[in-house]
């Protein structure tokens, strides 16, 4: 602490007031000497980690007082990556607040730690260190494995195979055709996972599919758990990532729930982003300052040049800019506060593969498309009865995935479990629905014949 | 680097620590595991063409020298890549950048802890 004694009069008659710097000093004490600048603006290490933990109660605070979520158990998703172990550490502080004797709340009735172990696709995923780092926070651990969602359940005994694509622009007839069809009988659902993803085309098609997965099983979580909330750990430098990767990948229509800071489109589960006001910077000095540990989660494009894939060459386009100036990452965000969803996506059905609101003739767009790869494409034979075409169930950005994905794939459960909802809830196109739900009858398994299976 | 046939000059030694993904990077025969973290020692000149030796110099040798494969991974056209935060003796290395002198011209002393943080989704 500085020497106060020196000070005369004057000078503490006209003390700074609260914002005004003191050059070379904490910009919250104005007594220490700075160990980090964040945008230009200068902390000690104890101003910055106290600021910290107030900023992640404030955005819980503001999240709750926008949408008011009733009093529920919250599911924190965490990786092991460096966002979310902060989060981990800041909600369990949070939550032990009232066992700290404050007067204060807990935000939520109680935690629920939510794991998806990525270990099938990334086997130097170091699972054990991540399991240790939530085991640390004293909080229950509930963990998934990707390839879960392989698993038959009754909701999903037979899975989606695509058949042919024709979604070039200019196609005669644009159609995505799919049958239902059981899973290969001796491959484990992990095989059937690998294959998924060999069969996807870029590291684009495959980071998209991840996410996808991801969701579901989140979502799953916190329905298993009981939990009415979910925690995400998307940080204020992700966020302006991902809004620009989710944009030029034509996501722009479910863009708001995706980077909002809090959604309610899962209905029964409100997603709230409290870690959206801190640049990656902030979190690493958090991580590293509170003794916080996180483990290293590898992605598909670990190691890899900036133009591996769109999310890759997104984040080194606003990494860089931020580098020059250093508003970039709040300017984003900032706007990003602005968008507001709109009336016909929040009542628009969800896309089969990623859940997020499918954009009815999403493919229509496509027709505008001057440029395109040179994708040979073949011509769907829908004279096979067995084949359903289900390009009006998918965003328009599934539908691109799905257009560069091998036929033969078959896709997770999840997806016939949201087409079988669809099916019975009238959305898809009439030609199409008797011929589904007969097929899905077909795969519907009676109590006399479940032994056999 | 130096010609081993010339007269040995004062070698700085520099305490280096790579996290989040960055150890990935680096030729294991390089790291150390210390309490969990991958660290490395590294011995620079004190002095390079007559001016002492920077966080540009450190940087530019673990380039040349540590790497495995894709130095510009971690050495970017000039600098350090872009969403790699760095830490000297702990604190953050841009407060070091004041009246137009880059961050990277800030001269190291002997035994000076360096930490080099991705912030990279996936390293």
């Amino acid at each position: 602490m500085c020497d106060t004694s020196t000070l005369d009069i004057s000078a503490a008659a006209e003390a700074p007031s609260r914002r005004k710097a003191v050059p070379g000093k904490c910009i919250k004490c104005k007594a220490a000497k700075p160990n980090v600048a964040i945008r230009r603006i200068q902390y000690c290490r104890q101003c910055f980690v106290k600021a910290s933990v107030t900023k992640f109660r404030m955005a819980v605070g503001k999240s709750r007082k926008r949408v008011a979520w009733p009093r529920t158990k919250v599911l924190i998703a965490f990786s092991g990556g460096p966002s979310s172990s902060a989060m981990l550490r800041l909600a369990a502080d949070l939550q032990n607040m009232e066992l700290k004797g404050t007067d204060a709340m807990p935000p939520f009735l109680g935690a629920v730690v939510g794991h998806i172990d990525e270990s099938c696709l990334f086997p130097s995923c170091p699972e054990s260190n991540i399991c240790a780092i939530a085991a640390n926070s004293g909080i229950q651990l509930e963990t998934l494995a990707l390839e879960h969602v392989f698993l038959p359940t009754e909701d999903h005994l037979a899975l989606l195979e695509l058949v042919q694509t024709a979604l070039a622009p200019g196609a005669a007839k644009e159609q995505l055709c799919v049958r239902l069809s059981k899973p290969a009988k001796d491959a484990s659902c992990a095989e059937q996972l690998q294959t998924l993803f060999s069969n996807l085309k870029s590291p684009t098609d495959k980071e998209d599919m991840l996410q996808a997965i991801k969701t579901a099983l989140l979502v799953q979580l916190a329905r298993n758990s009981g939990c009415g909330a979910i925690l995400l750990g998307d940080s204020a430098t992700r966020t302006a990532v991902k809004a620009m990767a989710l944009t030029g990948r034509g996501r722009g229509f479910s863009l708001p729930l995706e980077v909002g800071a809090e959604s309610q489109w899962f209905q029964d589960i409100v997603a709230i982003r409290p870690m959206r006001d801190f640049v990656a910077k902030e979190i690493a000095f958090f991580n590293r300052w509170t003794r916080q540990p996180s483990a290293f989660v590898p992605t598909f494009t670990t190691a890899e040049h900036r133009r591996a894939s769109i999310n890759r060459l997104t984040e080194a386009f606003i990494v860089e800019l931020d580098q020059d100036f250093a508003s970039t990452v709040p300017t984003v965000c900032r706007t990003l506060q602005k968008l507001e969803t709109r009336p016909d996506a929040l009542a628009a059905a969800p896309c089969l593969v990623c859940g997020m609101p499918a954009e009815p003739d999403a493919h229509t767009w496509r027709t505008r498309l001057t440029i395109d790869s040179n994708v040979p494409e073949s011509t769907p034979d829908t004279s096979e009865n067995d084949t359903f075409d289900i390009t009006s169930c998918l965003c328009y950005s599934c539908q691109t995935m799905l257009r560069h994905t091998a036929p033969g794939a078959q896709l997770p459960g999840f997806c016939s479990s949201r087409l079988h909802a669809a099916a019975a809830g009238s959305s898809l196109v009439s030609e199409n629905q008797d011929r589904l739900r007969k097929q899905i009858e077909n795969f519907i398994i009676s109590d006399s014949d479940s032994d056999d299976n | 680097m130096a010609d081993t046939t010339e007269k040995e000059t004062p070698k700085l030694l520099i305490n280096v620590e790579f996290s989040d993904g960055l150890e990935t990077l680096i030729k294991d025969e390089v790291l150390k595991k210390r309490e969990g973290r991958s660290c490395a020692q590294i011995k620079l000149e004190e002095t390079y063409g007559g001016s002492p030796a920077t966080i540009r110099h450190l940087a530019e040798y673990i380039r040349d020298n540590c790497i495995k494969s894709k130095p510009e991974l971690f050495y970017d056209k000039d600098g350090v890549r872009p969403g790699i935060l760095v830490l000297i003796n702990n604190d953050d290395w841009e407060l070091f950048e004041e009246d137009g002198i880059d961050k990277h011209d800030y001269k190291l002393e002997n035994n000076a802890d360096v930490v080099f943080i991705s912030t990279l989704h996936g390293g």
